[in-house]
């Protein structure tokens, strides 16, 4: 039995706009273990970012705020802690790191005092320590010659040495669970494959619970355990890899799935160029969502029933360890 | 440090130069033959001849730009046609009262809207933060005039709290007529600049990087004034200098109200007696204060942004 180290229960993150309440995040639950890897995959805005930002408690507020549900990490629920409570697990017992390796460095502090601010902060150790701390944490991510580095400004770095910096801040303390929101994104195909081995690496040693997220259905392919789906601020469908890759049941993840591009041959050899399937239609507005499911409208295999009732997120197969959940009318 | 210094310097140079042609073309062209402003409707030609000799309106113009370059690096721009006074000599006499009551206004200006726009950006959507965006809004709308005319009116002469106007250059007298434009002054400018310095550290709480700092576990007051301060720094610096040349002439309308001998009433009056040499030195001053600053805000740059290279 994996070790539970991160539990949110029935999340609604809502942003208060002019239009009305936009619901980013609505009634979202998973558990992140220790060791294993957890995706949040799906398309820009569908609520995958506010989540992990939900979980640090990084919403800005307003116009954003946090309306219900828990997020429980070693049997504490983080949304009733105080701002110095919370202070304490950010950075410490949670990180993260972000899609944009670019900007997420302050531009006028070296980066070595950067990694020290965290490791100082968290443990208390002299700016000296913190620093020789830091060094070992640039050498850990592959950082070369780690002790001259520490002293450079981050548009002295690459996107990638850049993303390796935010990487060995998020990990200087030994967090048991690492956000990372997109963390290739922004990068270089090679580089993204150099960050997603160096983080599934350091996940082998350390054994945190990851949760990645990301659009990239190949990555989760690769590196995760377990995936979840999001549309429109809902959970859509959630279970083992193996089984949402070799047996999707809800149409908006086969839709995904089906347009990721894979390299087939034809009978003698060729490289097949198909064109890349697509999923018709965008994204609904979130303050005028459809009644009923929220993907009836792009869906190929849309029922009168959809239209009606949104259906539950319910069980549809046992694939150990994970229960395989979807949500989705359709007898599949 | 020092290399980069020299060769900023020396980069003024050519700008310094272009400064120079453009005052030198426009005064040649607007200007017109100064000597019938001199000698009046009734001069005779002998008269002219003279006068046109005497202050070398006869050379040909490249001469005469090479005059006035002479002017500007040995800080003799000849007499004033109005006093017949050495302008030099006005400019050393008007530096010290202007100085006097502009050096203190810009600096308690400064420090006090930097501080307000620290507090109110810190406290953004608070109500403090909107009383004081209102207040700014308030006080940007109302002319520095209206202030002159309602503190001579109602504290000098109604409550006499201060004289109407007049100059006294002994200390501590000095004080006693330089108080007033100074609050004035303050007030006036206060308004324009808690607004761009709110704004400009504003603009960085937005940045990605304070969502990493607060990631971290860093305390607000440490993201804010460790974080986002020395961000903002860029455009704080970038203000502050640019204000520097302006406040010899931001000081016009204070020192002829309140009869301060200072530069700004100089060039008020030769711009009343189109006195062309005194106005002319006048321009090639500021002009040339603007270029310095620009300098000296390069060279601060370097201090406070890493990404501004020495090289």
């Amino acid at each position: 039995m994996d070790e539970k180290v991160l539990e949110v229960k029935n999340l609604c993150t809502s942003f208060f706009t002019e239009g009305g309440e936009v619901k980013a995040v609505d009634d979202v639950s998973f558990c992140a273990y220790a060791g294993k890897t957890l995706g949040i995959v799906g398309e820009s805005g569908c609520g995958k970012s506010v989540t992990s930002l939900s979980i640090m408690r990084l919403i800005p507020e307003p116009p954003g705020r946090i309306r219900s549900g828990q997020v429980l990490y070693q049997g504490r629920d983080l949304l009733t802690l105080g701002t110095s409570e919370m202070r304490a697990i950010r950075g410490n017992e949670i990180s993260m790191i972000f899609q944009e390796p670019m900007t997420s460095l302050n531009p006028v502090f070296t980066i070595g005092y950067q990694v020290s601010e965290a490791i100082r902060l968290h443990q208390g150790l002299s700016w000296k320590d913190a620093y020789s701390r830091s060094v070992e944490m640039f050498e850990l991510v592959g950082i070369p010659s780690p002790s001259k580095r520490v002293h450079e400004y981050p548009h002295q770095l690459s996107g990638g040495m850049r993303q390796r910096v935010m990487i060995a801040m998020a990990l200087s303390c030994d967090p048991k669970v690492l956000i990372a929101d997109e963390p290739t994104t922004a990068l270089d195909v090679t580089i993204q494959a150099q960050i997603l081995d160096l983080l599934r690496d350091l996940q082998q040693k350390v054994g945190m619970a990851l949760v990645l997220i990301t659009h990239d259905l190949g990555v989760v392919a690769e590196v995760c355990d377990e995936v979840v789906v999001m549309y429109a601020g809902r959970v859509v469908e959630q279970g083992g890899v193996r089984e949402i890759f070799k047996n999707p049941k809800m149409p908006y993840t086969r839709g995904l799935l089906r347009s990721t591009p894979t390299l087939a041959t034809d009978s003698i050899g060729h490289i097949r160029r198909d064109r890349l399937e697509t999923i018709p239609g965008i994204v609904p507005n979130l303050l005028s969502l459809p009644e009923g499911c929220r993907f009836q409208e792009r869906c190929s295999h849309v029922l009168d029933v959809c239209k009606g009732v949104e259906p539950e997120l319910r069980e549809v197969g046992e694939e150990a360890p994970r229960a395989h959940l979807i949500r989705c009318a359709r007898d599949i | 440090m020092l290399v980069y210094v020299v060769r900023k310097l020396l980069s003024t140079i050519p700008t310094l130069l272009g400064v120079a042609l453009i005052v030198f073309i426009l005064f040649d062209m607007v200007g017109g033959d100064p000597t019938y402003q001199m000698l009046g409707r009734h001069a005779n030609a002998q008269q002219i001849q003279e006068v046109r000799h005497e202050y070398g309106f006869d050379q040909p113009q490249p001469i005469q730009f090479l005059h006035y370059l002479k002017q500007i690096v040995t800080f003799d721009y000849g007499r004033s046609y109005a006093t017949r006074q050495p302008i030099s000599q006005m400019i050393m006499e008007g530096v010290g009262p202007s100085l006097s009551l502009m050096i203190p206004a810009f600096l308690i200006t400064t420090i006090l809207s930097v501080s307000i726009g620290l507090m109110v950006a810190y406290f953004r959507g608070r109500a403090i933060d909107r009383i004081v965006v209102i207040l700014c809004v308030f006080g940007m709308s109302l002319p520095m005039l209206a202030y002159i005319l309602f503190g001579q009116y109602f504290f000098a002469f109604k409550l006499g709290w201060f004289p109407i106007s007049g100059y006294e250059s002994a200390w501590p007298d000095r004080l006693e007529f330089i108080l007033m434009p100074m609050i004035i002054f303050v007030i006036v400018s206060l308004g324009y600049d808690v607004r761009f310095y709110r704004t400009a550290i504003l603009e960085e709480t937005t940045q990605d990087y304070v969502r990493t700092a607060r990631a971290k576990g860093l305390s607000e007051p440490v993201v804010f004034f460790r974080h986002v301060l020395k961000n903002s720094m860029v455009p704080i610096l970038t203000n502050v200098v640019i204000e520097i040349p302006m406040l010899i002439l931001g000081a016009f309308l204070l020192e002829s109200f309140f009869g301060i001998p200072g530069l700004g009433s100089i060039t008020i009056d030769a711009v009343h007696n189109s006195d062309f040499p005194v106005i002319k030195a006048m321009t090639t001053l500021v002009a040339f204060l603007y270029v310095l600053g620009n300098l000296t805000t390069d060279i601060l740059y370097t201090l406070v942004d890493p990404r501004v290279s020495l090289k």
